[in-house]
Formats: structure tokens, C-alpha cells, sequence
């Protein structure tokens, strides 16, 4: 696996736990038919998708615009830790119709930053 | 002879089965018409062929051989008796890598379809060799084209007219 850059160490290693969902499989065909069944075919792999949101601190709202907009500009891969399986992995971010990331109040000094992670194949 | 008869019985069972966990993926090669190094396209993929900082590659190495994955929508020629095979292709070139070729071309470049499971990337259960792509329009974003095979019922038989300057004497 090639990328040149890794997710920040002063970031959170994991997601909040009411905050993360993972989606994963592979790219299946599915045909419904006349009659009967309808019918699969695997296609091929595809990548898992992350929805993760991170309480950080405004410092680290900072250190990870800075990392998103600066350093991936908002496309390139790089090593990120798996809350599931804790290793490192190669990911990209993934842009919705909202942008690539969401950040929201959630206290005194702390944000919910939410984001889409595909890990992949 | 349809070449279901000699496609392996996996490739039968990715076909046919309600559920196939096994795919059969389209390898296309596009050569020939000015082309210096032969285009090697794939519709599915099954490994990363060559990976950067900034780029993979994903696609399918059959014998040896790199196809580049790039999403095709193909239709595979038909087998009536009587008329050419035709089929049409349309290659959605995300990587901008086929435009500048298609522009530079020159004649019908020739292209060669074959049929792989992706579990033995190796063993070609289907051919379609000496198309020629024709008809070539493109876009931004895709390239397409008629796939046909050369129509030697077209051609004039015998290759000589009975005239004058041929035949003096029956004049």
C-alpha cells in the first residue's frame, strides 16, 4: 500500500461510539427475473465505508481542516486507524452533496466532526 | 458453433447459476490504426496493478499481461449465420488516457474481445478476435464505437470484369 500521508496522531484514534458505522460487502449484481429468484452475481470488491464523527477540540478542528484542506486536498489516501481492528489502513475521504466534512457544536470548546472514510480494496 | 460449448464449466456456472459468486470480465484490446503501444482495457478488475502516492491502477493481469480497468458498457456480437458479427462499445474514459489515441488514429484500429473469470484470469473462455472499431465518437467523457468484422460477402467475386482491355476476343 502507497500514500504518502497518515492520519495526524493529535487527531482522536476513534470515532464516538454512538458516532461510527461501517458498511461493507462487495459489488453484487442483482437481476431480478420473470419468474422465480432473482439472480446474484458477484462483481468485485469494493470499498468499505466509514461514517465516523470525532469529538475534537477547536485545536484539533484546526489541525484536521488544516490536514483535509492543505495536505490531501481532499483526495489523496492516506493511513488511517481502523477503530474496528485498530490498524492502519488505506482510506480516502468521501464527499457528499454537503462537503467532505460536517463539524456541529457539541460543548464548551468541543465539535462533533463528522466524515465518510472508504477504505480501499 | 456457439461458444457456450466451449466455455469451462465455471465460466458456464457464472453464467447461468442463480447465485455466482465468480464473474466473467471483458478484456479488450484496441491496436493497430497508427497505434504505437496496443490499448488493454478491462471491465472489472481483480487486483491492483501498480499503485502511487497519488494513483492506483486497478485492472486484471491475464497471461502476463496488464488490462487496465475502465468502465465498459459492451455488447458482445451476436453469432447469426449469414450476416457479420456486430457489437458496440462504450468506454467511459475517466483517465483521459484514450481521447489523445482516438484523435491520432488513423484507418480502423483493431480490436480482440476475450472473455475471463476473474478467479483464472489466465484461461480465455471466450475470443472475438479481428474486429475493427468504427463509427469512433467521443466525448469528455466516453468513447464509443461499432465493433465489425470484415464482410467478405461485400467483396466482388470474381476480382476481374470481363472487359476490353482483359478480354479482347470476346469483344
Amino acid at each position: 500500500m502507497a500514500y504518502s500521508y497518515v492520519w495526524p496522531p493529535a487527531l482522536p484514534r476513534a470515532p464516538r461510539r454512538d458516532g461510527w458505522t461501517e458498511k461493507a460487502g462487495a459489488n453484487v449484481l442483482r437481476t431480478p427475473m420473470d419468474a422465480g429468484p432473482a439472480k446474484l452475481r458477484r462483481r468485485s470488491a469494493r470499498p468499505d465505508s466509514h461514517q465516523c464523527t470525532y469529538r475534537m477540540t477547536t485545536e484539533q478542528v484546526a489541525l484536521f481542516r488544516a490536514f483535509v484542506d492543505d495536505t490531501l486536498k481532499a483526495v489523496a489516501r492516506f493511513g488511517w486507524p481502523h477503530p474496528r481492528t485498530k490498524a492502519t489502513v488505506e482510506a480516502r475521504l468521501v464527499p457528499s452533496d454537503d462537503g467532505i466534512y460536517t463539524v456541529a457544536v457539541a460543548g464548551r470548546g468541543l465539535w462533533d466532526v463528522t466524515v465518510t472514510i472508504e477504505v480501499m480494496p | 458453433m456457439s461458444r457456450l460449448n466451449s466455455m469451462s464449466p465455471a465460466a458456464l456456472r457464472a453464467l447461468l447459476a442463480p447465485e455466482a459468486d465468480d464473474d466473467l470480465i471483458v478484456l479488450l484490446t484496441l491496436s493497430g490504426a497508427n497505434i504505437t503501444t496496443p490499448i488493454r482495457l478491462a471491465d472489472g478488475y481483480t487486483q491492483r496493478l501498480s499503485e502511487t502516492a497519488t494513483d492506483i491502477v486497478y485492472g486484471v493481469r491475464s497471461r502476463g499481461v496488464d488490462y487496465m480497468f475502465l468502465p465498459l458498457q459492451i455488447t458482445l456480437p451476436d453469432e447469426q449465420h449469414g450476416s457479420a458479427p456486430r457489437c458496440s462499445v462504450t468506454i467511459h474514459d475517466v483517465s483521459r488516457q484514450l481521447i489523445p489515441v482516438v484523435r491520432g488514429i488513423v484507418g480502423a484500429p483493431t480490436v480482440t474481445l476475450e472473455l475471463v473469470l476473474a478467479s483464472s484470469p489466465d484461461a480465455v473462455e471466450a475470443e472475438f478476435p479481428a474486429l475493427y472499431m468504427s463509427g469512433i465518437e467521443y466525448d469528455a467523457d466516453t468513447v464509443s464505437g461499432e465493433l465489425t468484422t470484415e464482410s467478405l460477402s461485400s467483396e466482388p467475386f470474381p476480382a476481374h470484369t470481363f472487359t476490353p482491355s482483359i478480354c479482347p476476343g470476346l469483344f
